[in-house]
């Protein structure tokens, strides 16, 4: 049965999110710690060599991650959407001239744009027929 | 339509096939475009996406909901306004993926013809759309049917196949038929409106020029309407379905969406450089100049993900929630395409959504011009109405697109859609032979038929004008080969050309040209001095026509040397005979002042040479002589003044286009104080630019002088400071303004000429500065009738930066009365070509030598620092499209270059950088030599713009081609307009979207004044045997690219002409039996060789016939008086590939059709009969 819970974005999904983050950084295994690492190192090289911004930077490094844990990618297309719809929002704020020079609306559309293709990267990534593991037959391993 | 210039697009073949067989059967072309546009538009745009998606997954009503945010997205309502092909390709694009879906499912050989029919009507009505849908065809037969593909290959190489073979009705012919360059031409335009689209606009599937209403004609962009931002939201929350409930098609539709986002915002960020990178590497994709096509993805990827929304949500159980989410969504989404689909229910939408009514009066005119049996064209002016009657016979061309047509040589390099520009072609002095050659029988003004949304003239200058139509009938009026026709019409202006040459016709005259510049003088010296028409053709070396070759000396000057070598110059015996033409009684003045008498000659002393020794010509004739008394005289043309000098020898005036006054100067100077010496003229310095409360302004009297020892020191460091002072002036009178100027660094003084109380305009001027030499400038002056007094102010100008003090001098003024001496009227002679006696035998190994004039006399460089050796012209960049505030442009003094060690360095990202030196002195009605080497490593142009400050502003600008990394050099001889005295220069890199940085480099300018050689000798070279007309030509039309022509009593050489755009697919063939394939595109043909044909006045066909030498093998009949009877049939040879392929493809068609109907036919039977046979059993 679909459970609306699932299919909105809410605050306890949030949780959920921050929750599996502290978890997971209580159990890492070698590969999250080697993970993390690679990806500190790779937020280094993209300032130094590429010198992207910070925002770029952050999208970068949050697709590696969904690709690398297989995160959920609705995670990312939920921020998405949120940054869709800021659009109008920030937009109309803008022609007023009362955007404060916050995040600009343009920008927003950008995160929106990466997130939704990250997004559906790692649902495609998370669709994708795993490797059958082959399981050692008990007979011929008695034998 | 137009020339008949080639179809590059001739897929749309079937369509207008269509459109001919619909018309055959009694039907009318509206009803023609109904049936074929209209109708499967409205059907398809819902009903194509219903099916399509009821086949993914049953259930009626998610489909329809899909079908009608499909139907009603902004891209396909305002495509319907306009663009009905894309609009079409739109609308059967889901039909297109069903019978995909049908044809990999069922793997029938009738499913597959059924899918590749639909695909190539597809292809027919909208080539680039097809060329996208390919793409999303195959994405979708790899995600969705990937695994079995390899195991029905077969079938798909049976489908690709059926493809190929429906195709090649127009793949042969663009293959084979000689087209290339055409469409080359057309796929690199250059990428075009990246300001109109942008990822926000991508994203709420907002066209931007969607208002809600009236789509925008301007092309400004329109706000996103804020519930177009519910569509995305509400499409890609598809995504966040959980795993167990989403379901495939959601990811490759997303995928589609986000693809489609990616490339329709063009050249916004994020990647803006991805567009233009596609558009340059991968194949095809120069197709699409703009973004706006893939509009189609988008909306096909949204259809996609709002099916698989509702789908999961119809999945399962019913429960509330389920049913209260799915009623929100289908209600947001109704709401939206409810929305958008309202201004076609109250008609806001207007364009093809309204009614229209033909006016009576193009009735009138088809009535008119369809009932004569003559062949002849209609030049509409400034472009013709929908319902401008053309036919075979009869084609229409619009006159506001002839840059883009054969016309483009008579148009003149102006770019734009002026008024002016779109009648340049009509008022030239060969016009009249022009519309003769073009077989152009009326020239009609349409309606400015506002009642039925038909208002194009806005366009052409209506925007400014409201009276722009009268404007266009008046100029029209004017013409002297034009006269007023009555066809019948009330409102309809047309006029008639009575002198329209026929279709095809003999002619006997023929010119080579060097070149296709300067044709107006070059007709004049046709008709004056050759007895000649209007007909030439431009001397190409690959081809073979005789003709006799005139080649206008000095015509392309591109060094101060002036010397021409190489003619090569038969003796009277040879082949050639040679002439050298010099034109006399030209507007050209010279002086001679001593002896107490003044005199004046008209016409220029010659001043050729042929090796060194000067060629004798007619000497300049006395016009006006006078005896003179003491003081000082001038010559005058206009408000131009030049002192007359005493000399021994006749001393030059100049080329006036004006009457040429004669005046004796006053000794008393009206100006007070005019040397400053007892002072300035006021006590403080004004503010003749007080925009805010903080001027920075001085004046005082400096040393710094040119006459005397006080001079008047104006600075200015914020806005303009000013001083001025009044004087007495007799009414009506004349008198000679002059005063002296210097700066160290203001590129310009300036001067304003009132007279208080008169109503007459002032007189004001900005004058160029290049050095820190005192300059004098001088005018005439002509006092208002109602004046007595007169008001001088003059100016320092302050630099835009507001930094540096800006210092200008000025001195020694004087306003002296001119007294009329005489006048001598710019007409007092004719021009005329005379022969020059000159060596026609050339020097060995350097061919005929000519040179002109004193080349030791060069005249200097009026550009100053022209190789960039001492920096750059300004500090800082322009930015020359300032359409929003996020221009990225700079300008760079970068090493490397053809001269010296620096060039400029123009860049541009966004918008167009320019640059430019201070303002140029130049003397009006004189022609210059400018030059400038010019380079890019990525732009297709590098441009200039010259600006003068004649009354009418003349502009003289051009988009010079890059097709390289090279260098290249600009030569143009530049005429000054009458009244300038300066010009300003400015160069440009022009941004090309994608945001690259478009460099264009510049280096060592030039603007030299030229000696008076322009369109002054001329040199005719005629062959042995001059052509002549045969005693009749008569011709009969086969079909649009067949012509029968039949000569007869050809007795010598003659030259025939078609009146189609020429294209070397044409040929002259002679009409003899064919064998049973003569019909094959390669089968040989007996006919006129190619190196005879050639482009007649540069855009129609042309051949040379010599009868002598083609008339062998019995092909002519020989008359008993030596002359020959010629038969020729005129083809456009590629239409036998177009033949050849429908062929091809129609027997493809009805052979398969056959077959599947057969099948179907026979499956039945067999059906029936098992039925009837389990029956008896």
């Amino acid at each position: 049965m679909l459970n609306p819970r699932d299919y909105i974005f809410t605050f306890r999904d949030a949780v959920a999110l921050m929750r599996r983050c502290w978890a997971a950084v209580r159990g890492a295994s070698l590969r999250d710690a080697l993970g993390v690492i690679g990806l500190l190192a790779a937020g280094l090289a993209l300032q130094i060599v590429f010198r992207l911004p910070a925002d770029a930077i952050g999208l970068w490094l949050l697709a590696a991650a969904m690709l690398y844990w297989r995160l959920d990618g609705r995670y990312a297309i939920g921020v998405a959407l949120v940054c869709l719809a800021a659009f109008p929002i920030l937009s109309a704020l803008e022609s007023r001239k009362l955007s404060f020079n916050l995040v600009s609306a343009e920008q927003a559309s950008i995160w929106a744009f990466f997130l939704l293709t990250i997004g559906l990267a790692a649902l495609a990534v998370g669709r994708a027929p795993k490797p059958k593991r082959t399981k050692r037959s008990p007979s011929r391993s008695k034998r | 339509m137009n020339f008949g210039e080639s179809n590059i697009q001739m897929s749309f073949a079937l369509i207008a096939t269509l459109w001919s067989a619909i018309i055959g059967a009694g039907l009318n072309f509206d009803t023609a475009v109904k049936l074929t546009f209209f109708i499967p538009i409205a059907v398809f745009g819902f009903v194509s996406p219903y099916l399509f998606f009821r086949k993914l997954a049953p259930g009626d009503g998610v489909a329809f909901l899909v079908a009608i945010f499909y139907g009603a997205t902004t891209p396909f309502l305002v495509r319907q306004t306009a663009h009905l092909p894309i609009a079409f390709v739109y609308s059967v694009a889901p039909l297109l993926l069903l019978l995909l879906e049908n044809a990999l499912r069922r793997r029938s050989f009738g499913a597959w013809l059924a899918f590749a029919a639909a695909y190539i009507v597809g292809v027919c009505y909208e080539l680039r759309i097809m060329f996208i849908m390919t793409f999303v065809l195959a994405a979708y037969a790899a995600y969705f049917h990937g695994k079995s593909l390899y195991k029905q290959r077969r079938s798909l190489a049976v489908g690709i196949a059926l493809i190929i073979a429906l195709s090649l009705f127009f793949l042969l012919p663009v293959a084979f038929g000689g087209f290339s360059a055409e469409i080359s031409h057309f796929a690199k335009r250059g990428l075009f409106g990246e300001q109109f689209l942008d990822l926000a606009h991508a994203f709420a599937l907002s066209e931007p020029f969607w208002t809600g209403g009236l789509p925008d004609r301007d092309f400004v962009v329109q706000p996103i309407h804020w519930y177009l931002w519910l569509i995305p939201l509400v499409c890609f929350s598809a995504l966040l379905l959980p795993k167990r409930t989403a379901n495939k098609h959601g990811l490759f539709f997303a995928a589609v969406a986000l693809v489609g986002i990616l490339l329709t915002k063009q050249s916004s960020v994020p990647f803006p450089s991805f567009f233009a990178w596609l558009y340059e590497n991968f194949p095809g994709f120069s197709l699409f100049r703009d973004g706006s096509k893939f509009f189609i993805l988008i909306a096909l990827g949204y259809a996609g993900l709002l099916h698989s929304l509702f789908t999961s949500l119809a999945q399962g159980r019913a429960t509330v929630r389920k049913r209260v989410v799915f009623g929100a969504t289908a209600m947001v989404v109704l709401a939206v395409a409810g929305m958008n689909v309202l201004p076609l229910v109250t008609g806001e939408i207007g364009t093809l959504f309204v009614p229209r009514r033909m006016p009576t009066d193009y009735r009138a005119i088809r009535e008119a011009i369809g009932g004569q049996e003559e062949y002849f064209r209609t030049a509409w002016v400034p472009r013709s109405s929908p319902w401008a009657f053309f036919s075979a016979d009869h084609p229409k061309f619009d006159v506001a697109e002839a840059p883009w047509t054969g016309w483009r040589l008579f148009s003149g390099s102006d770019p734009t859609l002026s008024p002016e520009r779109i009648m340049a072609p009509l008022e030239r002095s060969y016009s009249d032979a022009l519309l003769d050659a073009s077989a152009v029988k009326y020239v009609v003004v349409p309606l400015r038929d506002a009642a039925n949304d038909n208002d194009f003239f806005r366009d052409y200058g209506g925007h400014s004008d409201t009276a722009i139509r009268d404007w266009y009938v008046s100029r029209l009026q004017a013409l002297p080969y034009l006269r007023s026709a009555d066809l019948g019409t009330k409102e309809v202006a047309v006029f008639e050309n009575d002198k329209a040459r026929s279709y095809v016709a003999a002619l006997d005259s023929v010119l080579a040209f060097a070149s296709s510049e300067n044709l107006e003088q070059k007709y004049a010296f046709a008709t004056k001095a050759l007895g000649a028409g209007f007909d030439f053709l431009i001397a190409d070396d690959a081809k073979d026509v005789p003709a006799p070759v005139v080649d206008m000396l000095f015509e392309n000057v591109s060094d101060r040397d002036l010397s021409l070598r190489g003619y090569e110059a038969g003796g009277e015996t040879g082949e050639l005979s040679t002439t050298l033409y010099e034109k006399h009684g030209e507007r050209f003045f010279s002086y001679q002042l001593g002896g107490g008498a003044l005199r004046v000659y008209a016409g220029r002393p010659g001043q050729l040479r042929q090796a060194a020794v000067p060629l004798a010509s007619a000497a300049p004739r006395v016009v006006f002589e006078t005896a003179v008394g003491d003081g000082d005289y001038v010559a005058s043309l206009g408000t131009r003044i030049i002192p007359l000098a005493p000399a021994a020898t006749p001393r030059e005036i100049g080329s006036a286009a004006l009457p040429l006054k004669i005046e004796r100067v006053s000794p008393v100077n009206v100006i007070p104080n005019p040397g400053f010496e007892s002072g300035l003229w006021s006590k403080s310095v004004g503010d003749c630019n007080a925009y805010d409360d903080q001027p920075v302004l001085r004046m005082a009297l400096s040393d710094r002088v040119s006459a005397g020892e006080r001079a008047l020191e104006l600075s200015a460091t914020r806005h303009i400071a000013c001083t001025g002072t009044t004087m007495p002036v007799a009414a009506g009178r004349r008198y000679r303004l002059e005063f002296d100027y210097q700066s160290d660094n203001a590129p310009q003084a300036g001067y304003y000429l009132e007279f208080p109380g008169s109503s007459a305009a002032p007189l004001q001027g900005r004058l160029p500065v290049n050095d820190t030499e005192w300059r004098r400038f001088s005018r005439a002056v002509d006092v208002p009738a109602d004046a007595s007094t007169a008001l001088i102010t003059v100016y320092s100008y302050a630099d835009d930066g507001g930094k540096k003090e800006v210092v200008t001098r000025y001195d020694s003024f004087s306003l002296r009365e001119l007294t009329p001496v005489a006048s001598v009227p710019a007409t007092t002679t004719d021009d005329s070509f005379v022969p020059l006696p000159f060596s026609p035998f050339a020097t060995a190994g350097s061919g005929v030598v000519f040179t002109f004039g004193d080349p030791a006399e060069p005249s200097g460089n009026l550009i100053p620092n022209p190789s960039f050796e001492d920096g750059l012209w300004a500090e800082t960049v322009g930015d020359c499209n300032r359409y929003d505030s996020h221009g990225d442009v700079d300008m760079l003094h970068s090493e490397g270059g053809s001269h010296g060690r620096y060039v400029l360095e123009l860049g541009a990202t966004k918008h167009i950088a320019c640059t430019g030196p201070t303002l140029l002195p130049v003397r009006e009605n004189s022609r210059y030599l400018f030059s400038f080497a010019y380079q890019s490593p990525n732009g297709l142009a590098a441009g200039y713009n010259l600006g003068f400050n004649d009354p009418d502003a003349t502009v003289i600008q051009e988009r010079l081609p890059i097709g390289d990394s090279n260098w290249h050099l600009l030569n143009r001889q530049i005429l000054v307009p009458a009244g300038a005295n300066s010009v300003s220069l400015t160069v440009y890199s022009y941004d090309e979207g994608g945001g690259r940085r478009i460099v264009t480099r510049y280096d060592n300018f030039s603007l030299s004044l030229l000696p008076d050689l322009f369109d002054r000798y001329y040199l005719v070279s005629r062959s042995a045997e001059p052509a002549r007309l045969p005693s009749e030509v008569a011709f009969e039309t086969l079909d649009p690219t067949r012509t029968l022509v039949r000569v007869r009593g050809a007795g010598a050489p003659f030259y025939l002409s078609l009146a189609e755009a020429y294209h070397d697919g044409w040929q002259l063939r002679f009409a003899t039996a064919d064998g049973p394939f003569s019909w094959l595109p390669w089968a040989e043909r007996e006919r006129i060789g190619d190196e005879r044909h050639f482009a007649l006045d540069g855009f129609l066909n042309g051949w040379y016939v010599d009868p002598a030498a083609v008339c062998a093998d019995e092909r002519c009949a020989a008359n008993p008086d030596g002359t020959y009877d010629l038969t020729f049939l005129a083809e456009f040879a590629p239409q036998r590939w177009f033949i050849l392929g429908l062929a091809i493809s129609a027997t493809v068609f009805i052979g398969s059709s056959a077959w599947v109907a057969g099948a179907f036919v026979r499956r039945r039977l067999k059906k029936k009969k098992r039925s009837s046979s389990s029956g008896h059993a």
